[in-house]
Order: structure tokens, then sequence, then C-alpha cells
């Protein structure tokens, strides 16, 4: 992974760039120091690290206004940065660049019940606008495993998506509008606590752009009231493959769980052993479910999936008792990473998306990739929308592996879009699957995408060297190609 | 007369593209996108130089019900997805506005939908056509084929252009194909109105607010009730506030008892069974209380501000 050769003249104008930072946020807020900007060298991709050029930690969109129209001014790149919690390299600094640190906008502005919204900066963490509203019985329905950490600004920007996304969709689904700062420093409003807007959802095209197009400075939310009730279940099976048919054979019945999660023998064992969430060891697929709504709909349902499980050979079945014993079953499936991290001194995290039916073709087909490699694999899946997280364990010490993870970890992704998937459910292209684009899209689909880049930073400095393996200039993406052909073309029917 | 091309594919109207793109830049062809044309209606009138109409670039080319997806042609019509989708109990769960009724129109082609962005009352609750689009084809005004996400839900590889192509109106690029998510259909519907409700900003609110999931609110003053093929809603002489509740048999039979508790306090209550909901609940997708001689808005405006904007307008 190589990234854009920094500009030698920005980073001899570093001086200069600094006071004109401190200029616009006075005190603490321009970090230089080497020690201290240790802290934003990597975001949660630790195989890359850089150090930025400078920090700037601004407190008021007139600040970062300011700031980018400065950088603008100046030819400087910028690097949003939220939490830093991201999968994928997304926030991995520039040398030359200046990361922008969105760490102090972290109040909720408005919660109006009224109208089923809430009104926050994006740093405040995703987990602390359920917090907010939770006592009037309200929540914020997507919830990423990450949720106590990220931002709700770098959930928009990555489209982040949770357990509970298969019923109540994700990021994009459940925002109502931005305030958003341009590389030339404009100030822009999208959307707001309506539904829909006028012209083209430019509010839809922002959310998953990986702070390629402006930074965002102020996120409107849904809330939604919370079910009355919820119960968990834990459904095990002697093979992936009954697995995969329960799932379709869910959903094939009008069924749409609150939540759908699979996971393979290594990660039930290892989850199990990190924490006891009442997993069966003697099952090779288990899914954890959740059922909610009225009382009434989840013991229907409960019955339902029950009968559907016996139907594919289920070998355990199991529905939450009680609150406690809900949470216990979750525990394990929230703690996927941890328990997994115990069993290697490194994983990596993969992120593809496939056709649910695929899957038991693409476990076995990953199974082979890991003899192949010698490495070992374990397996947690978004069941209900194909979303599939092989973590993939290594020895960075040990010669070699890292490079064989990474070599096996493209194999993963180049299967999940041979069987119709894409290379990202959540976590984003980044810099980790960047070189990887040309995988799903030609050089016209990327180059198409990149025009609307040029349309909100024609000058490239937000964000390059992420998501799009060629940077192209926005004149030549401007040019156009003239056809020869000027005949009507007989062959096409025409009144 | 304008130049009307009818493609049958996609490199047909690749063809038209760049053909119309070829000429000197003074001399370039504008060129009007149309599927049926039965949402010509909205907006402005496009005048250009030739029309290129979609309706022949149509089928579905793939449809998996256990897998919640459908790829069709730009060009299919909306009654053959309709039809395919009801074979398998499945639905566009943000159910499109369909022309039919008021303009006296069939349903128009997929493209059409989605270049439209239609959704009707479900929209708070299921989203609306932006919320459905996966992904796409198309030719871009600069004569290039392009696609754009894919046929999953979950998916941040790459801008997401379904979105900005959701509602552009034919002014981006023309699409050739969609995919789009379907939803299993509900299994139960009943519709709960509120008669002469002095309120109805509130009826809506707490129907909204409450646990119960309800799939739609609306209010129909008095003169829209009147003017309903449904009994209970053209009886009344009073204004009518409606609440669709959907889901499992089991599920629907508590939620709507529980809401006409919480609502009983605002006036009189009914209950429509699942074939007068379905009836209401096209008629206010639809706006099939008016006919083409009306000129219609669509407003989308913050909830708890909707009757206050629609008693300003009528003054
Ligand atoms: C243990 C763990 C579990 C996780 N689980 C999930 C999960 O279940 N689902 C999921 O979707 N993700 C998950 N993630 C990934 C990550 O938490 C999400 O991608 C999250 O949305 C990133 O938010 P952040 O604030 O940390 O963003 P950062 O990492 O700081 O930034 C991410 C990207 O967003 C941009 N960005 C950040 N803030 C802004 C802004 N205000 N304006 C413009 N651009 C901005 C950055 O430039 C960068 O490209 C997990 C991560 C970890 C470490």
């Amino acid at each position: 992974m190589k990234m854009p050769t920094p500009k030698t003249e920005t980073i001899a104008r570093r001086p200069e760039i600094i006071e004109a930072l401190r200029a616009i946020v006075p005190g603490e807020g321009v970090v230089v120091d080497e020690n201290e900007l240790r802290v934003y060298e990597c975001d949660g991709l630790m195989a890359y690290k850089q150090l930025p050029l400078v920090v700037v930690l601004p407190q008021t969109t007139a600040q970062v206004s300011q700031i980018l129209k400065k950088c603008h001014e100046m030819g400087v790149n910028i690097v949003p940065r939220g939490a830093g919690t991201g999968l994928s390299g997304g926030a991995l600094p520039l040398a030359d660049g200046v990361t922008v640190g969105l760490g102090k906008f972290n109040k909720i502005i408005d919660v109006d019940y009224e109208n089923r919204s809430v009104v926050a900066q994006p740093g405040v963490t995703n987990r602390a606008i359920t917090d907010m509203v939770e006592d009037r019985g309200y929540y914020y329905a997507p919830d990423p495993s990450s949720k106590i950490a990220c931002s709700i600004g770098g959930n928009v920007a990555e489209n982040a998506g949770g357990m509970h996304c298969l019923k109540y969709g994700l990021t994009t689904n459940n925002l109502l509008g931005l305030e958003m700062v341009l590389m030339d420093g404009e100030v822009i409003r999208l959307g707001g606590k309506h539904m829909d807007a006028g012209g083209l959802d430019l509010l839809g095209a922002v959310t998953s752009s990986e702070g390629l197009l402006g930074i965002i400075t102020e996120v409107t939310v849904r809330i939604l009231k919370q079910p009355d009730t919820a119960k968990s279940l834990l459904v095990g099976f002697p093979d992936i493959e009954s697995g995969g048919r329960y799932v379709a054979q869910i959903i094939s019945a009008g069924i749409i769980p609150g939540a759908m999660e699979m996971m393979d023998k290594m990660a039930i064992g290892a989850m199990q052993d990190f924490v006891d969430s009442g997993y069966p060891l003697d099952v090779d697929a288990l899914l954890v479910m959740e059922l909610d709504g009225p009382q009434a709909e989840v013991d229907f349902l409960t019955g339902r999936v029950r009968e559907i499980a016996l139907g594919v050979g289920s070998t355990f079945f199991r529905v939450s008792e009680n609150e406690a014993e809900r949470e216990q079953f979750w525990k394990g499936r929230m703690s996927a990473f941890p328990s997994i991290g115990r069993l290697s001194p490194d994983y990596m995290v993969m992120d593809g998306t496939i056709p649910r039916h695929k899957l038991p073709d693409v476990l076995g087909r990953i199974d082979k990739l890991a003899k192949k490699y010698d490495l070992r694999v374990a397996n947690v899946f978004h069941a209900g929308d194909g979303n599939l997280h092989p973590l993939i364990l290594y020895d960075a010490n040990v010669a070699g592996e890292l490079d064989a993870a990474e070599a096996f970890g493209h194999d993963i992704l180049q299967l999940c879009v041979e069987v119709g998937g894409v290379l990202s459910g959540e976590h984003g292209i980044g810099v980790e699957k960047r070189d990887l684009m040309g995988e799903m899209f030609t050089e016209n689909d990327m180059k198409q995408q990149q025009r609307l880049k040029c349309a909100f930073d024609p000058a490239g400095l937000m964000n390059p060297g992420k998501v799009y393996p060629t940077l192209h200039r926005c004149a030549e993406l401007g040019r156009m190609h003239v056809h020869d052909g000027k005949l009507p073309f007989p062959e096409i029917p025409r009144f | 007369m304008v130049d009307t091309f009818n493609p049958e594919n996609e490199d047909h109207v690749l063809d038209v593209v760049r053909w119309a793109v070829s000429n000197q830049p003074d001399q370039a062809k504008s060129l009007e996108i149309v599927g049926q044309g039965t949402k010509r209606g909205l907006g402005s009138v496009v005048q250009a130089d030739a029309v290129v109409t979609m309706s022949g670039v149509s089928g579905i080319t793939l449809y998996e019900p256990e897998e919640l997806v459908m790829t069709a042609r730009a060009g299919t019509p909306v009654v053959e997805i309709q039809a395919a989708l009801d074979e398998a109990n499945q639905m566009m769960a943000f159910e499109p506005w369909l022309p039919g009724p008021l303009y006296d129109q069939n349903g128009g082609t997929i493209g059409g939908l989605f270049a439209t962005a239609m959704c009707g009352p479900r929209r708070p609750l299921s989203g609306s056509a932006r919320d459905h689009l996966l992904g796409f084809h198309a030719i871009s005004g600069r004569g290039e084929t392009f696609k754009s996400g894919g046929r999953v839900v979950k998916n941040v590889t790459g801008f997401d252009l379904s979105k900005l192509m959701t509602g552009s109106m034919g002014t981006l690029a023309i699409m050739t194909e969609v995919t789009f998510k379907v939803l299993p259909g509900p299994q139960k519907a009943r519709t709960i109105l509120v008669l002469g409700a002095d309120d109805p900003n509130r009826v809506m609110r707490d129907a909204q607010n409450s646990p119960y999931e309800v799939s739609g609110v609306a209010h129909l003053p008095q003169s829209m009730a009147a003017r309903s093929s449904v009994s209970y809603v053209n009886n009344g002489e009073t204004c009518v506030t409606a609440i669709r509740v959907e889901g499992p048999a089991p599920s629907v039979d508590v939620r709507c008892p529980a809401l006409q508790d919480l609502l009983s306090g605002y006036g009189d209550i009914r209950e429509l069974h699942t074939s007068n909901t379905v009836a209401l609940w096209q008629e206010i997708r639809d706006a099939s209380f008016f006919d083409d001689t009306h000129q219609i808005w669509r407003l989308s405006v913050t909830p708890s501000q909707g009757i206050t904007v629609a008693s300003e307008l009528t003054g």
C-alpha cells in the first residue's frame, strides 16, 4: 500500500502552517509535539502508521471553516478524524496533511421528542445519543460494536452498521440532516428534521463518503421508540449449511428479526471462553437472534422460528428468559474482536458482503484458503444482511505472516466480489481496500464517482490517497471524449 | 418535430447518447429521458432536441425472494414488477405513489419510479425509494457506461451514487438497470380511524411516539374524507385521522386495541379491516381524491408542523 508522495514544499512550510492554525484555534488546540502527535498516528487499522504534519482540534463550525479556507489557499491536505476507531485507515494521517480532530465537538444540541429527532455535534459518541433519550423510552437504532467509542460524525462518514441494521437500517437510513464545511470553507446544510428534500439527495451521497467530500460539523438523526419486549435466542446447528438454510427460510417466511448473527466453531469457542454467554460448544454454527416488538408478536415469532429450526435440523435452541439472560446471550458476540484476539498475537478483520445464499460456499472456500496460507481464520457474520467478518489470525513477528495474512484477506474479498458481493459492508475502503477497488469497478465506474468528488473538492485536498487507487485531476475528468459517429444509428427503432 | 428514439437494449441507449454528444459543442443534442411518460406532469416541462423512450429496455433480470432483492431493466413496467412481487407475497416497502388513479395512466416504469423518488405513507417506518435502491447501471451524459452500488444491502464500497440517482428526474444519467431491495408483505393490516379530532397533530404524534409501530398516519379534512370510497371514512361528516397497523396477525390483534385505548380521548374511534385498509391507503398513497384538473404539491415538512403548514396554505 503506497500513499501519494508527500509534497516537500508543504512540509517545508510547517512553521507557517502552524502559525496560521494558531491564529484560528488558540492555545492547545493546535498539536505539534511529536509525542502528542503519536496519539493520532493511526486509526483502528493499526498496520499502517504515519505522523500527521499537525493536528488541529477546533471547537466551532466557524473555526473549521477558517481552517479549511486557509489550507485551501495554501494547498495543504486535510484528514478529518472522529474517534479514530475506523478499521480501514480512513483517518490515517498524511505526512503533508493537517489532521482535523472533531473530538471537541462533543455536545448534543437538541432533543426533539415531538419530531423524534436528535441534533448532535459530530464528536458525540454513538452510544451517547441513546443514553440521552433512553429514560424517555427512545433509542438511536444503528449500533456498531464500537458504539461507546466511535463518533456519530465517523458513523456518517462510514455509513456504520450494527447488529440491528437488518430491521432498522444503517446510518444512512436513520440520518435526517447535516451541516458540513467544504474544502474552500463554505458551510452547507443538507436535510433537516423533515424526511425528504427537493433537488438531488446530497445527504445520501455524503453518507459513506469516508471524509472525502467535506467535514461534517453537525448531525441530525432519527430516534425510535424502544420496543415493548425484546428476547434473544441461541440456535445451534451441526454444520454451516443448515445454519445458512435456516436464515434463508426465516426470511422466506416473511420474518425480519431485529438481529441475526452467525458464527463458526472457532468463534463460538473463543467467545464462550472469553465471557460465559451460554453458547453451546458442540455445534458447528451458532445463531444469536433477537426478536422484538409487542409481547404477543415476540411470542408468536418465537414459535415460528422454533418450528423452522426443527425443520432444518437445529440441535440447540434456547430463548432468553429475562433481560439479564438476553444480555448474556449477546455478550460473546459483542466481544467478538477481543475474544478472538486472545487466540493470536495479531488478527486482521475483513468486512465483505455476499448474497446470503452463497454463505456455505464462501465459508468452504475460505477454509481452503486458510489451508493454502497456513493461517487460522474465525468467522462472525451479520447473517441477515450477508455481511461477513472473517478474522484472520497471524503473528507479525513471524517472518512472512503479515504478508500472507494480507494476501489471504485480498483473496477473501475477491471471492466476495466474484459471488456477487462487495468489498466492504460497513468498515469502508479507506486505504486498506483501496487497491482492490478495480476488482469491483471499471475505470469508468471510478471516474464517475470521482466526478462527484470534484464537485465538492476540485482541488483534491480532502483526504487524498483514500478510497480511490488513482488520483485523477478534476480537469482531466472533465475532459470530453468526442466520439466519431454522426449517424443516428439505423438499428435503433425510432418514430 | 423532435426525434424520438426507442432503444431496446443498453447498447442502443449508449449509441443515442454518443450521437447526441458527438456533434460540435454548439450543436450537441439535449435529450429528454422518459419511461412510459406517466410522470411527465411532475415538475416543469422539458424541451429537448430528442426524446429517449426507455420502455423498450425491459424485463426482470433477477428476482431472489429469499435474498429480498430484484434487478430489472429500467423500462420494465411497474405492473409487471408488482405482479412478480405479489406472487411471492413481497412488496416495495416504500409504497411508491402510482400515477394511475390521478392521471388515468398505468403504473409507469421502474426506472421512472426511482428517477422521481416516489414513496408513500410507509415512508416514516420503511424509508423512501432512496433507501431501497441498492445499485444501478447507467449511461452518463458523456456517452460512457458505468455502474454503482451492488445487489447487497450493506455496502460501503465507493460513493453511494444510488442516492444521487434516486430523484434526479433524468438530469444526471440514463439508468438502464436498477437493483432494489424488496421486503415481505404484511400478513395482516388494520386501520384505526379517529373521527372529528380537534387536534389531529396530537393524535398522529401520540400514535407515532407509541411503541405500537404504526406504518402510516394521515389526516383527511372533512372535504377530502367525503371523497373516499371507504364507507367509514366518507360517512362521518367529520375530518378523519387514520392510523395504520401492519404485521403478523397476533401482533396486530394486540396493537390495535392498545392504540384505540391510547387515542380514545381524541374522538370517535372506528377500525377498518384488511380490504378497506388496503383501499384507503391506496387512495392516500396515490392522492386519488384529486383529478388531473388539480395542481398537486407534495411538501415534506417537520412532522409536528404538518397541520400548521397545511392550514396556513388553505387559509
Ligand atoms: C472494536 C471495533 C468494533 C467495530 N464494530 C463496528 C460495527 O459493528 N459496525 C461498523 O459499522 N463499524 C464498526 N467498527 C468501525 C468503526 O467504529 C466505524 O467505522 C465508525 O463509524 C468510525 O467512527 P470514528 O468516529 O472512529 O471515525 P474515524 O475512524 O475517526 O474516521 C473514519 C472515517 O471518517 C472520516 N470522518 C470522521 N469524522 C468525520 C467528520 N466529522 N466529517 C467528515 N469525515 C469524518 C475520517 O476521515 C475517516 O475517513 C468497529 C471498530 C472497532 C475498533
